[in-house]
Formats: structure tokens, sequence, C-alpha cells
């Protein structure tokens, strides 16, 4: 699996001071929740209706031991001694303390667990099949293009401050246990009758209110050519003069993205 | 279904109290009838008309720092004084699931 080097460390060491600094100012007053709503989404932190809740990202659901084990001492010193694994491969606390959500984020940041993305108006977690890298007939391992795709769109801005939540899934498979149609962007990598090995670009699928099964819009881009697609694929669902601050205020967006997909 | 954060016109059906949810844990929390906060509901303050509502909503939002997302929401009182939650999503705010978690 992905192993951080000393850069990705401090991305979120940095982060997690910046978060402890966001909350103790919260806690004091200083920043209103209004100020501070935007702040704790883009660390994975909800209010629901009983207590707050703290999603940490799993990157294509693969976790070492040492990380399982780190969630498990999260969940025994701040929450209830559970968690909920969600069906993007991240998991969920639900009785979390906003007061010890800063030590919570390090004790996580030491095994390289972070939150970044796991709610808010970005690109989401990206995921992929469970059995990726052991699933027969899979013609490339799919952790390497989701790690790829999750480097790229981490904290890009462009990929930041979307009118709603975007996702990514990635399979190799010709047993889709990826769901990839259900996805903003689905990718399937595949090899053609050269024997090369290209993805299958599907956008615009989505569950919730207005379900809809992704459309095929490029059939064999190469490696290469993937990176450079995707800003564009986003580009669309973008408001014109997007402000940064009011993303989630902005009433037409829903509007513009549910035309855009259809 | 609007959530009851989105209120706008308040419309009382019954008594009512004001709940919220305390800035630094998150906990469910009620106004009081003495400007503070409880994590009792039989400790809410309980307002019969729209403007008693009205202004106890507005002590409650007044208070940013101590509670978020405060809202009006209904309760039912019994004969002998006793207060419960006047409907589900109170009922599992103030008394968790409704099912039985396994042992």
């Amino acid at each position: 699996m992905y192993a951080y080097d000393e850069l990705d460390r401090t991305l979120i060491n940095e982060r997690v001071s910046e978060f402890r600094d966001q909350v103790k100012r919260r806690l004091s007053g200083e920043l209103t929740e209004d100020e501070f709503k935007m702040l704790r989404l883009q660390n994975g932190v909800y209010l629901q209706l009983h207590a707050y809740m703290f999603r940490v990202a799993i990157p294509y659901g693969t976790l070492s031991s040492k990380q399982l084990r780190a969630l498990a001492h999260v969940a025994r010193k701040y929450d209830r001694g559970y968690g909920h694994f969600t069906t993007r491969q991240n998991i969920q606390f639900n009785w979390i303390k906003l007061a010890e959500l800063p030590d919570a984020l390090a004790d996580l940041a030491e095994v390289g667990i972070h939150a970044m993305q796991t709610s808010g108006n970005n690109t989401r977690n990206v995921t992929s099949d469970q059995w990726a890298g052991v699933a027969p007939g899979e013609v490339e391992d799919p952790r390497i293009w989701s790690e790829l795709l999750r480097q790229y769109t981490t904290l890009h801005p462009e990929f930041s401050f979307l009118p709603r939540k975007f996702k990514f899934a990635i399979t190799a498979s010709d047993h889709d246990r990826a769901a990839i149609k259900i996805h903003d962007i689905g990718l399937r990598l595949y090899k053609n009758a050269e024997g090369a090995t290209g993805f299958e670009v599907l956008v615009g699928g989505g569950l919730g209110r207005t379900p809809f099964i992704g459309k095929t819009i490029r059939a064999w881009p190469r490696h290469s050519q993937l990176r450079r697609g995707n800003p564009a694929r986003l580009q669309p669902v973008r408001p014109p003069r997007q402000h940064l601050q009011g993303a989630d205020q902005d009433p037409g967006a829903r509007t513009r993205h549910r035309e855009v997909r259809s | 279904m609007t959530s009851p954060l989105e209120q706008k016109k308040i419309k009382l059906a019954g008594p009512s109290m004001v709940t919220a949810n305390r800035t630094w844990d998150g906990v469910v929390i009620y106004r009081t009838a003495q400007q503070g906060w409880s994590a009792n509901l039989s400790d809410a303050a309980i307002v019969r008309t729209s403007d008693e509502a009205r202004t106890l909503l507005g002590e409650a939002t007044a208070d940013d720092v101590g509670a978020i997302g405060a809202y009006i929401a209904p309760v039912e009182v019994e004969d002998g004084g006793a207060v419960r939650p006047g409907n589900l999503r109170e009922h599992i705010r103030s008394e968790g699931l409704t099912i039985a978690l396994p042992a």
C-alpha cells in the first residue's frame, strides 16, 4: 500500500494543527457556528440529531493493521467503543466530542490517517473494488490509479469548493464491484484488442433523490490522458462566478448540477 | 421533510420547548426558564404561545458559543407535570435508539 513520505506527514500534521486552532477559536466564541461550519465539514465533522459525527478517510478502502488498531483506539478513547464503516469505504464515529477531535485527529495522523474531504462539496474518497489486487481477471491494480487521483484531487482548489460533493470510483475487473455507474466519474480499466490498457470513462451517475446511471463518454483514453481529462469533467458542474464561501448556500447549484447530469 | 433547523414561521400545535446541541461535545440540550441549558428534558422551559416560543428561541440562538442549531420542538406534558418528547425525532434525540443494541 501507499507509504506516506515526509511531505505527506507534514501536510496532515499541519492540517491537525490548523483544525486544533479552529476548534479552539470556535469554543472561545471567536468563530461563530456559521463561520466554523465549513471548516469542520472540511475535516469530516458533521452535527447530527444527537451528537457530532466524525468521518475518517480510508482511501479506496485500504488499511494496514496498524491503522485499523488506531481506529479502534479512537473508538475506545474518544467515542463509545465502536465505529461504523460506510458505503464509501470510510469509517464514522457517532458520539465524538468537538473539544477532543483535534486529539483524535492527531492520534490518527501518527499512522497516516486523516479526515480531509470526507464531507463538504469537494471530491470525496475515491472508492475501488474491495478485492482490488487479488481479483481474478483484473487487468491492473486499480488502487494505483485510485491513489493517483486521491493525491491529485486532495486539497486541490479546483476540486475543493464545488456546488455539490463529487465522487470517483475505479475498477479493473469485468465484474463491477465498485459500482462505477452510480458515481459522478466511473473509470474501468480494460485491455483493448491489441492488449494495451486504457480506461472506459463514465460520467454523471449517482444515487440520492434523482438516481442516474452513468453514461460512457470516452471508451478509450490512455493512461496519460486521464489526469488531463478530469478537471474538464468537473468544469460543467461548477456554477459561473462561484463564491468560495457560498457553495453550500447557493440555491441554484443543485439544479444546475442535475441539469448537467441529465 | 423540512428540517426544524429551517423554521421560519413559529406556529405551535401544543406545548413546546427549545432544543439544540451543546457546542463543545454535541450533547442534546434544552433551554431552561433560567436562561441556561440542561441535558435533561425535565428541566426544559415549556412554552404554549408563539410569542413565548419566539422569545425563548431568540434567547437560545443568541448563545452561539454554548449551543448550536436551536429550534422549537413539541413536547407532551403529562397530568403529573412530567415532560416527554412530542415526536419521534425528539424521542430519539432525548432517549437514544428505539431498538436494543446487542449486549
